[in-house]
């Protein structure tokens, strides 16, 4: 399989006012995602997780180490790469549609190919009703989806996810991660698949969702483990009843607990 | 739903207004003495005065003369007023948005908000002469800066995550800053220009008052000199109204241009 990103060594570093209030977000990190794959992170609070996102998105610099994509250093942000943000960060000033074309306006497209590709993923995502809208008129749920129609609207060749389902309910949860499946494009063969780099805080997520699942040390972020996940795609809701669903998100709890709970004393 | 509920508003609204006016005609019932009524004309007086100003036709402007008078104010308001949005606005952005324009503007800006627009008047005067020209001048100046200082604070105060989420969608510089940072600052940029049109209001009276030879501003002082205090109450009461209302216009124009905030 083809590398899509690799991160060799990666440390970054945030100065603080002193220089006994600096932070070492990430330590020689050093991770390969490849091409098609859904990559789920997953750490302790604080660990670099976010970090490391931006680092791919070209938003953040490293201080140390290299970051590739296709084998060319990442030196800034490109319609290559597509993030999804925790807080969704839907333009309030934008309707849904304006929002999903807003990758495509930055593209310079022109503006009727900008809408028939808006509105396919308006109807994928089925926000068609909703397409006139503005966010504040949204319910959480819908503002996720519209956020990822975004996204993908531009067709970024990697999909950078920041915990994009931190803020909506439980249920709605369940429900938007088969849709982030459907979107990523499970039912392709692996090489039509965009890649995903998914950062989560919930463990379950991620062996729900990922292929391959990076564990992350504390503070300074290190790479862990890496953990392959054997559940068998489609993912079915079903899967979350099995014993290798609960036993695979026990491992990765395992391999985190203490650092987490570290993490909430200090 | 909505139509009985802003009636109820607009009813809970006026009751202050008619209080006051309850308890002017109390007063002017016990007040009667002539030097009284000089400090607070009864309300038939003002009534009357206002019907003579609003009503009978001028000889010499073939026109009633209140309204030649609010006339004149709102057009030097209007000009000063749509200078000021046009130099503020631009120059608030560029103050905002760039490091180097702050530096070299932002300290003279700070150093020229507290000098009252009154205070310019006799420079103002000097310059331009007795006219129009002085009395937009002062308005220009004293709605520049609540519109200036607002658009700053907009700018400044666009979310780090929309211009983030905008730079990862690969946009340049000048996108961000026509479709991120300019809506982003729009609802504070309105805010400034409805406080500057109010400011704009208190220095058109102030300038009209000695720069000008018409105007509401003019119709007061030209009024009192003749110790016609009915007619000065007349003028003020005008102001008040024409105030309420550009106001609403510029709420009105809040609402049109920012779809996208929830009506409070």
């Amino acid at each position: 399989m083809a590398v899509k990103v690799e991160a060799v060594g990666v440390g970054k570093r945030y100065d603080g006012r002193r220089p006994s209030d600096a932070i070492v977000a990430l330590r020689d990190f050093t991770l390969q995602i490849f091409a098609g794959e859904f990559l789920a992170i997953v750490g302790p609070s604080g660990c670099g997780k976010s970090t490391f996102l931006n680092a791919v998105a070209g938003l953040e610099r490293i201080d140390e180490g290299r970051l590739f994509m296709d084998g060319v250093p990442i030196t800034k942000a490109g319609a290559d790469r597509g993030v999804c943000f925790q807080d969704f960060a839907l333009f309030p000033w934008m309707t849904v549609r304006e929002n999903v074309e807003f990758s495509l306006e930055a593209q310079g497209r022109p503006r009727a190919e900008r809408r028939e590709i808006a509105r396919k993923y308006i109807e994928l995502v089925q926000l068609s009703r909703f397409e006139d809208r503005y966010p504040y008129e949204l319910s959480g749920g819908m503002k996720q989806r519209c956020a990822l129609a975004r996204l993908v609207a531009g067709d970024p060749a990697v999909l950078l996810m920041d915990e994009p389902l931190a803020s909506v309910d439980a249920q709605t949860r369940l429900i938007l991660q088969n849709e982030i499946l459907r979107i990523w494009g499970e039912n392709r063969p692996t090489a039509q698949r965009k890649t995903v780099i998914f950062v989560t805080h919930s463990i379950d997520e991620a062996v729900f969702l990922a292929d391959r699942i990076a564990v992350m040390t504390s503070r300074p972020g290190q790479l862990k483990e890496i953990v392959v996940n054997p559940l068998p795609r489609p993912r079915e809701e079903r899967l979350r009843g099995e014993p290798t669903f609960s036993r695979l998100t026990m491992d990765i709890w395992d391999l985190i607990r203490d650092a987490a709970v570290k993490a909430i004393e200090t | 739903m909505a139509r009985p509920r802003q009636a109820a508003t607009l009813g809970w609204r006026l009751v202050l207004p008619l209080a006051l006016v309850v308890l002017w005609v109390g007063l002017s019932q016990v007040l009667t003495s002539p030097s009284a009524k000089m400090m607070l004309p009864p309300p038939e007086a003002v009534g009357g005065a206002a019907a003579q100003l609003a009503l009978t036709v001028h000889p010499l402007f073939g026109m009633p003369p209140l309204l030649v008078h609010a006339a004149h104010s709102l057009e030097r308001l209007a000009l000063g007023y749509l200078a000021a949005i046009a130099v503020a606005v631009p120059l608030g952005i560029a103050i905002g948005y760039f490091r180097g324009a702050d530096t070299y503007v932002n300290f003279l800006v700070q150093a020229m908000r507290p000098i009252s627009p009154v205070a310019w008047i006799p420079l103002a005067l000097a310059w331009f002469g007795v006219g129009i020209t002085t009395v937009v001048f002062i308005v220009f100046y004293g709605a520049f800066f609540p519109i200036v200082a607002n658009t700053i604070a907009g700018v400044r105060g666009t979310s780090r995550t929309y211009v983030r989420a905008a730079v990862a969608s690969g946009c340049g510089q000048l996108r961000i800053l026509r479709r991120i940072i300019l809506p982003a600052a729009l609802p504070t940029i309105l805010t400034g220009m409805r406080v500057g049109l109010g400011v704009g209001w208190m220095s058109i009276v102030a300038a009209e008052l000695v720069g000008t030879q018409s105007g509401l501003g003019y119709l007061i002082s030209e009024a009192r000199f003749h110790l016609d205090i009915e007619s000065v109450v007349v003028g003020m009461l005008a102001i008040g109204v024409l105030g309420v209302l550009s106001d609403r216009g510029m709420r009105w124009l809040q609402t049109v241009l920012v779809p996208w905030q929830p009506r409070a």
